[in-house]
């Protein structure tokens, strides 16, 4: 019959304009949603818009978000020691490590961390150092809200790295 | 409750009482006419801020997103926000412009689509001028949108533009036709062109359910006459940059912008009070059962708007000329007949008559989509079985 296709399709479109507003009202008094979202996962019915500063999708497993630098789970240490895999294994070399000999002669550890820097601004995210490193010690972190007001401020310094969480 | 149903006439009469206390009986008649002016123009100009909004909700209800809500609660205030940059936006002229016609088209293209007002009741006594010719004043002035937006195209320059202004000439003189033909069905049962009439006359239902297939005609034209989607083709964004507004901004853009709107409106106010039945409805104020018709009328073009992709330019005209039009013809000849005939049951023969009418179009052009199937099997392309 003639125009049969037409009312199918603004019998689906009908269909999503209600739905919409069906998950809302389930979801009355609440605005937005409060726990990250997962990703893989969009809602089959009603809004698939995650409003972004409200609303965060969670990220993926293996999402490069920034560098960390791991430490010992059970004395805190920070497990580089400098010795500068990452920085030969970077293609870019956005990474740059100084290291001195440990005045402690009994630590465990022979190498003292400088100077770590990590550019963020000129970083492939490759992750060719997190491969490299022999001590585990480099991981990606899945924060993204990096950007910052000039090409220094993307420079991470040592601190800032060991601040940051492996998620 | 009687006030209410009444209330713009009941305001009227205040007005004028007092008025006719200090001022001369030209005066008071001056007076109201500004006044008449001032509230219709102030009323159009908010009711399209607010269509804008309304739009953008219900097609990003349909795309499964949320819509304006960041401006104001529920995002309400976001038709000021756009209001306000359109205006305070700097207006540039490009280079290479025909000048008269530039300038001119903007100012030319809303004139028309506001002077319709002076003729469309909203309501038992709210129509400025109850003209016996009220239909006929709509469809004349509302074709001199045609000429701005030629001129428009024209005027800027642009090839772009000036295929946009060609387009839209084609377009509303091929939709006209058969919208006018729609209009005739209505005009024929209610025996006049006088808006206010046409909507007295009417039996106690809708002329819709009497004439069914000069609603959806009088439907599908409309939403061509407005140049809105699936009917967008004069400003086609992925073909023609924006059409024949391309080259325009700021107010001048937002000029373009108002007339649109203003003539969806127009176009959902005239299939309401003719197939509709207008402001008669029960329990609630005329008015309110007005503005409900047009704005469900409304609601049903933005619903098109999120469902439809875009017509090719020849099926746009196929559409009219080979479609329409003789459906039109045919359902103006048999609704006079019905009309003629005097046949019991309401609404209910001129339902059948659609009916019947519908089916025949739909075999005749059932007829035209077999044929390629009838080549014999196995030569050249294999068609696909039906």
């Amino acid at each position: 019959m003639l125009g049969t296709g037409l009312l199918k399709g603004l019998a689906v479109t009908f269909g999503h304009f209600v739905a919409t507003y069906v998950q809302d009202l389930k979801n009355f008094p609440r605005r937005y949603r409060k726990e990250p979202l997962p990703g893989q996962e969009p809602a089959l019915r009603g809004f698939f818009t995650v409003q972004y500063p409200e609303e965060r999708l969670q990220m993926w497993p293996r999402f490069h978000g920034h560098l960390v630098q791991k430490r010992d789970p059970e004395t805190g240490d920070y497990l580089c020691t400098a010795c500068k895999s990452c920085e030969r294994a970077c293609p870019h070399g956005v990474i740059s490590v100084e290291g001195e000999r440990n005045p402690d002669r009994e630590s465990k550890k022979k190498m003292l961390v400088t100077r770590f820097t990590w550019d963020a601004g000129r970083c492939l995210y490759c992750g060719l150092c997190v491969e490299a490193c022999n001590f585990n010690a480099l991981a990606w972190g899945k924060e993204y809200e990096l950007a910052g007001y000039s090409r220094e401020s993307l420079v991470w310094d040592f601190e800032r790295l060991l601040e940051k969480r492996e998620a | 409750m009687p006030f209410l149903n009444n209330l713009f006439g009941n305001l009227q009469d205040l007005i004028s009482g007092w008025l006719a206390g200090f001022l001369p009986p030209w005066g008071v008649e001056l007076a109201m006419m500004l006044i008449t002016v001032v509230v219709l123009l102030a009323f159009l100009v908010v009711v399209v801020m607010y269509l804008t909004y309304l739009e953008r909700k219900v097609l990003a209800r349909i795309a499964d997103r949320p819509g304006p809500n960041r401006v104001g609660p529920l995002g309400l205030f976001q038709p000021f926000a756009d209001v306000l940059k359109l205006i305070l936006k700097e207006v540039t002229t490009p280079q290479g412009v025909d000048y008269a016609p530039y300038i001119l088209a903007p100012v030319l293209i809303v004139a028309p689509a506001l002077l319709v007002y002076a003729v469309i009741p909203f309501g038992p006594r709210m129509v400025p001028a109850d003209i016996n010719v009220a239909l006929l004043f709509v469809i004349a002035v509302s074709s001199v949108a045609t000429l701005a937006i030629l001129m428009g195209g024209w005027g800027s320059g642009n090839k772009y533009s000036l295929l946009g202004g060609m387009r839209a000439v084609a377009q509303m003189i091929s939709y006209e036709i058969p919208l006018a033909f729609a209009f005739l069905g209505a005009v024929v049962v209610t025996g006049s062109l006088s808006l206010v009439k046409i909507v007295e006359n009417q039996p106690g239902y809708p002329l819709a359910l009497s004439q069914p297939i000069g609603f959806l005609i009088a439907l599908i034209c409309i939403v061509a006459e407005a140049n809105r989607s699936p009917f967008d083709i004069p400003e086609a964004e992925s073909e023609l940059v924006a059409g024949y507004h391309t080259e325009y901004g700021a107010v001048r853009f937002a000029m373009f912008f108002l007339a649109e709107y203003i003539e969806m409106f127009t176009g959902s106010a005239l299939v309401a009070l003719l197939f509709l039945g207008g402001w008669r409805g029960p329990i609630l104020p005329p008015y309110i059962w007005f503005l409900i018709k047009v704005y469900a009328i409304l609601f049903f073009m933005f619903w098109l708007r999120g469902t439809f992709p875009r017509l090719r330019v020849d099926q746009l005209m196929a559409f009219s000329w080979k479609f329409l039009l003789p459906l039109g013809m045919v359902n103006v000849v048999v609704v006079a007949l019905i009309d003629k005939l005097h046949l019991p049951g309401g609404f209910v023969p001129g339902l059948v008559a659609g009916a019947v009418i519908f089916a025949v179009a739909n075999w005749i052009v059932g007829l035209r989509q077999r044929r390629p199937a009838a080549r014999p099997a196995g030569a050249g392309l294999r068609v696909r079985e039906a």
